[in-house]
């Protein structure tokens, strides 16, 4: 492999969680999130030697992501999807904000769903490992789609509060 | 204020926000960085709590709820694209993946245009095919067959020689004791060993990695040999460039060669003897054919008087004209070949029947009742693309009448008629066949026995299958009659229709016993016939 191969590996696999996340929270099927994502691969391989290695590599490769994700907006035209280009640019300044410390906090993530019990566990597991809506969940466990929704907007809160009070095993 | 954006956030994030509070999250992202913030945190929970729970970073408690539905089943390529928890995303998947991407052809990346996903192609994975093999002994995770597509991955060759081809047109010949890997078409790693590598004008930039640099090629032929950090290279036709890391690259021409030692480099004069070459290992193969031609042969004399030997058919006419397929034991008529043509098999210099053509079979008559029976045959398939592909069939399908053929899915099926309104009953194996397979000899043996209801099935000498009958589901004997080997179905003036059954493949020696072959039996068939 040569040297810049090796160089856009290294750099792409620690800005994958960060595309990831950008393209997934605007593509919402998943086989099209995994192809606009290699879609996003091939993009930023293809234009690497255009990247100003003086600028974060994070902020640039989510600028190429964000034509693929606008490139995929057009073509899915018929759907309306929720943000304009404006926004769009908006989020992209944001994810190349996220600190280094809001992933870092991702580490403690394993240990804080250990940590959810019985029907938050349980929504959690549809809702992530099954990839089951609001909606599917409710019909599922017998309750309304909105105390669904409500119950992970206070899951997720959870998981956050936990991973910011958990110590780093490193730290 | 914040509270309701949050909300906005996370029912967007739930897919159920609805198109006017939509809205009102849009001007609030544009108008308002704190929340396009909160959104992309959110984002990046939610998508790892995804990722981690779908790669298995994150353990499942509960079972599976009885209405989920899976999303489409995932690309291999990829699946390693969507990250696992950040911490435990292993960087080597990712180098894989995008040097898999990076070689890909461009009408290969999966397209989605105005979101109609085009339909499923068959897909295979790989950039070079193992075109000859010589006694190759593999260690490791891979061990492929001869024909198999090879993709990425460690390959360990412990003893034998093979031929690798690239679909960019090169071609390598790897000789045991060996570790590679293949990357892409025009680029492979050496971990250790020895090959000799030609490089056709079409593959010319074709790159192998040492242990200590690389080799770029320009052109023609060359040769490596490694062990550990030094080794040798020989150009042995054309040009070649070789890159360190740290020194400038070398050129090397026709004869030239260079010793890499103790980090050291030294120009040497090329070896072409010490390397087989792709004509030597060509011979070698042919040697090693001929040698298992002769000892299936011999072991083809002894099977003609065994015991409980009901039919076989050794294919070994000479005159592809002949109409005639001879049969053992003596007393039997000949089958007859209808349209099935006569191609090469297992080696070169042995026959087998192509059953592809409109219409192809053998038409046999084996008399008697039998309490027990072995389907033994070689096959090599192209595809299964009929619902039921032909092994042997009986005419009819009387009570205790056989017929053995492959389903669809790439299943052994060998099933009895129970007689007049009681339908059959079917013993299926595994799925033992997938278009990967299409290069391959595949010994397929079924047996039955009426005492026990027991059928087996085997492929490659192992047993695949055992599965026993419920006693209503028994016959009493076992009959053949007038049957056909590779296909189905005699038309009647009256009913002129005929299922298409007829194997699109080839039948390479076809043999029928009158007993239950034995699990060690059936091995040892396995090793007297296989290529």
């Amino acid at each position: 492999m040569d040297r810049s191969t090796a160089d856009f590996t290294r750099q792409w696999t620690a800005a994958l969680p960060k595309v990831a996340a950008f393209v997934g929270s605007m593509v919402f099927d998943p086989s099209d999130r995994d192809d606009v994502l290699q879609d996003c691969a091939v993009a930023a391989m293809t234009s690497f030697d255009r990247y100003d290695s003086s600028r974060p590599f994070a902020a640039w490769v989510i600028g190429v992501a964000r034509n693929q994700v606008r490139l995929y907006l057009r073509r899915k035209s018929k759907d309306p999807h929720v943000f304009d280009d404006d926004a769009l640019d908006a989020l992209v300044e944001a994810f190349s904000r996220v600190k280094p410390d809001v992933e870092h906090k991702l580490t403690q993530l394993e240990y804080c769903v250990e940590r959810l019990e019985g029907r938050a566990r349980q929504l959690c597991e549809f809702r992530y490992a099954h990839d089951m809506k609001p909606a599917a969940i409710a019909a599922e466990l017998d309750m309304t789609p909105n105390t669904v929704a409500k119950s992970l907007q206070r899951i997720r809160e959870q998981l956050r509060e936990c991973m910011e009070t958990t110590p780093h095993p490193a730290s | 204020m914040k509270d309701h954006s949050d909300d906005l956030i996370h029912r967007y994030l739930d897919e159920t926000l609805p198109p006017d509070e939509a809205a009102e999250l849009n001007k609030l992202v544009k108008n308002n960085p704190s929340v396009a913030d909160r959104l992309a945190e959110a984002a990046l929970l939610h998508h790892t709590l995804g990722s981690g729970f779908r790669s298995g970073s994150l353990p499942l408690r509960s079972g599976h709820p009885n209405t989920h539905t899976d999303h489409p089943e995932r690309k291999p390529l990829l699946s390693i694209f969507t990250p696992a928890l950040p911490w435990a995303f292993a960087a080597a998947a990712a180098i894989v993946a995008i040097l898999t991407i990076k070689n890909l052809p461009p009408d290969s990346v999966p397209a989605t245009v105005d979101g109609r996903a085009s339909a499923p192609e068959k897909l295979n994975t790989g950039f070079a095919v193992l075109t000859r093999v010589v006694d190759p002994l593999w260690t490791g995770q891979n061990s492929p067959a001869q024909g198999d597509v090879l993709g990425e991955g460690l390959l360990e060759l412990d003893q034998g020689l093979v031929q690798i081809e690239f679909f960019s047109g090169v071609s390598l010949v790897v000789e045991g004791q060996a570790a590679l890997e293949i990357i892409s078409p025009d680029e492979m790693r050496l971990v250790r060993g020895k090959l000799r590598a030609h490089v056709p004008p079409p593959a010319i930039g074709f790159q192998i990695h040492t242990p200590r640099g690389t080799v770029l090629d320009l052109g023609t032929e060359f040769a490596l040999d490694f062990t550990g950090e030094n080794g040798e290279l020989h150009v042995i036709d054309g040009e070649v460039e070789w890159h360190e890391e740290t020194a400038p690259e070398i050129l090397l021409t026709q004869g030239a060669a260079l010793r890499i030692s103790e980090g050291k480099t030294a120009n040497i004069s090329a070896d072409p003897g010490r390397f087989t070459s792709s004509g030597q290992l060509a011979a070698k193969v042919a040697r090693h054919q001929n040698q298992r031609l002769s000892s299936w042969q011999t072991h083809s004399l002894a099977t003609r008087n065994h015991p409980h030997l009901l039919a076989y058919f050794p294919m070994e006419e000479t005159d592809s004209w002949s109409r005639d397929l001879s049969v053992y034991p003596n007393h039997l008529a000949s089958g007859a070949i209808v349209a099935a043509k006569s191609v090469p098999g297992r080696w070169p210099d042995k026959h087998a029947l192509d059953f592809s053509p409109n219409g192809s079979r053998v038409r046999v008559n084996i008399p008697g009742d039998h309490q027990a029976i072995t389907f033994s045959t070689w096959a090599k398939i192209d595809s299964l693309d009929r619902q039921y592909n032909a092994l042997f069939l009986t005419d009819n399908y009387n009570k205790g009448e056989p017929h053995w053929q492959l389903t669809e899915k790439g299943e052994l099926f060998l099933s009895f008629g129970l007689g007049k309104g009681k339908s059959h009953h079917v013993f299926l194996s595994p799925v033992i066949w997938d278009h990967s397979d299409s290069e391959q000899w595949l010994h397929l043996v079924s047996t039955y026995e009426v005492a026990t209801r027991t059928c087996v099935h085997y492929l490659n000498g192992k047993e695949i299958s055992r599965n026993q009958a419920i006693p209503e589901k028994g016959i009493e004997a076992i009959n053949i009659g007038s049957a056909q080997i590779g296909n189905w179905g005699l038309p009647t003036r009256e009913e002129p229709e005929f299922a298409v059954r007829n194997l699109n493949g080839r039948l390479d020696e076809f043999t029928i016993y009158a007993t239950a072959l034995s699990p060690s039996e059936v091995q040892s068939l396995y090793q007297a016939g296989k290529p």
